[in-house]
């Protein structure tokens, strides 16, 4: 072997996974230099120094064949795809993840669990007259449970609040009362991975044990002999949309902004505009004031 | 864990379990993607609480759209499609008084940007027991692009070819006009049985591109 390129290509040439020859041809390199050093330190001449290093480096066959038993293509290759399977995947889940502010949603506001849900006063008014005036005067909580589509609704907390107006001393109008109704209802996902719609939010009905029902709709159905224009069909309105959710828990707001009637010992949510009818008994207590 | 002291096939088994985990991720954040029909309309008739819809029709070359039915309703569901599977994007579950769907659309073609042809088709999906033809008579009302004055109007008749029990599609029928200041209507769609007898006739006072459907 006349000098050390030539040894070490004839080393290189026998490892067959070629991304790591520079890296090991770099290896061999440091190895060999700090061998000259080493004797030149000692005393040798640069030249006796190389030609000395060069020979106790080995067969330059051997040497190679051992390198590339130790540098098996199949793994190479398998280990440089995991490698920039890892690069890839994560710049994708980066991409995908910042895309969408939407992914906070799941973990910044995540479903309460709790007894009271409106421990300061009605949802609804967060702030304003009304919050500050409500009275809540009854509560109820759902006796049973459904479960659709893996998931599992029930009904954790209901409430009426009662919110007295005085009479107007300008307008001339006289003191009333008005019942604000919340109900919050919890779907409890049995499947975290999912993400279920909500369209059926649209179609729930809230009856009360007098018979008394509304629903979410509120418009046009027909006009009657005399020219009115009949809206309903239960003459009453609710709203119910989600409020708080994580991969575990919904939770829907059924609200009413002006009950007709007051509940005697129960009323229910339920919904039966498409797959099997279900619904919720909720039962009530009144509030001691 | 020193990374460093990790040989190459740990380091490799490593990186396929960070794989893993971020496919995973990935999939998770897209609300996992179907690969079929049949799971993209079950995963969307959740949002309206239906555990088991039956598909009638999917029609991804016009619209990107599944349309099932449940206990004698319609259900449309518009979806995506991308590297991993389709997602839904919209779903729609019609009352029991609507009976069928009538996706409509007119398009303006043109090779030359001189030459327009009008394209005008349609497919009804819905519950067709016993129909075995299908027409669909527009009216087509053109209007003068800068005045909007009604210039012409013209009706041309689409005959439906079945596809299935659930569809009639009305091929595109081209004429060499353009589409500016085109509206559509009114339209009668008639169904008839096998001998010919007329078992349903429809008037739509107005025909949008999209779906249109009458109660």
């Amino acid at each position: 072997m006349r000098n050390w390129w030539d040894w070490q290509d004839a080393v290189i040439k026998h490892i067959r996974f070629w991304p790591d020859r520079a890296a090991i041809a770099t290896e061999l390199e440091a190895h060999y230099e700090d061998h000259v050093k080493d004797l030149e330190r000692v005393g040798y001449e640069r030249d006796l120094a190389r030609e000395r290093a060069l020979l106790s480096m080995g067969d330059a066959d051997e040497v190679g064949r051992a390198l590339d038993r130790a540098h098996k293509p199949w793994l190479g290759w398998f280990w440089l795809v995991s490698k920039w399977s890892v690069i890839v995947c994560w710049s994708m889940l980066l991409l995908t993840v910042f895309s969408d502010s939407g992914w906070q949603y799941y973990f910044k506001d995540p479903a309460r669990r709790v007894e009271d849900y409106e421990p300061d006063g009605p949802a609804y008014f967060s702030e304003g007259w009304e919050h500050d005036n409500a009275v809540r005067i009854m509560m109820g909580k759902g006796t049973n449970a459904v479960e659709r589509c893996g998931d599992v609704f029930s009904v954790p907390y209901a409430a009426v609040w009662k919110c007295h107006y005085p009479a107007g001393a300008d307008n001339g109008y006289s003191a009333y009362d008005v019942y604000y109704l919340t109900v919050i209802m919890a779907a409890d996902d049995c499947n975290p991975f999912d993400e279920r719609g909500n369209s059926f939010t649209q179609e729930m009905v809230y009856a009360v044990d007098d018979g008394t029902w509304y629903d979410t709709y509120y418009g046009y159905m027909e006009t009657d002999e005399t020219g009115k224009d009949i809206w309903g069909p239960a003459d009453g309105r609710i709203t119910c949309y989600p409020i708080e959710s994580d991969p575990f828990r919904t939770l829907y707001q059924i609200r009413c902004l002006g009950l007709e009637s007051l509940p005697e010992e129960w009323s229910t949510v339920s919904y039966a505009y498409a797959g099997t009818p279900w619904e919720i008994r909720i039962v009530w207590e009144e509030v001691s004031l | 864990m020193n990374w460093l002291k990790l040989n190459r096939g740990k380091r490799t088994i490593l990186n396929l379990i960070l794989t893993g985990i971020f496919v995973f991720l990935m999939l998770w954040r897209q609300g996992f993607p179907v690969q079929s029909y049949e799971k993209l309309l079950q995963r969307a008739a959740q949002s309206y609480l239906i555990e088991s819809p039956v598909e009638l029709l999917h029609a991804d070359a016009e619209s990107w759209t599944v349309y099932g039915a449940s206990d004698g309703k319609l259900l449309r569901v518009t979806h995506g499609k991308n590297l991993f599977g389709m997602q839904w994007n919209d779903v729609r579950l019609f009352s029991e008084e609507v009976p069928y769907l009538l996706e409509f659309n007119y398009a303006e073609m043109s090779e030359n940007k001189e030459e327009f042809t009008l394209c005008v088709g349609g497919l009804l999906t819905g519950f067709f027991e016993e129909a075995a033809t299908a027409e669909l008579t527009v009216t087509l009302n053109f209007h003068d692009r800068l005045t909007g004055v009604k210039e012409s109007e013209e009706t041309v008749t689409l005959t439906g070819v079945r596809e299935s029990t659930a569809c009639f599609r009305f091929p595109e029928r081209r004429d060499g006009r353009d589409a500016l200041g085109l509206l559509v209507g009114p339209a009668v769609l008639r169904l008839y049985d096998e001998a010919g007898g007329l078992l349903e006739e429809h008037t739509y006072e107005r025909l949008f591109p999209g779906t249109n459907f009458h109660q």
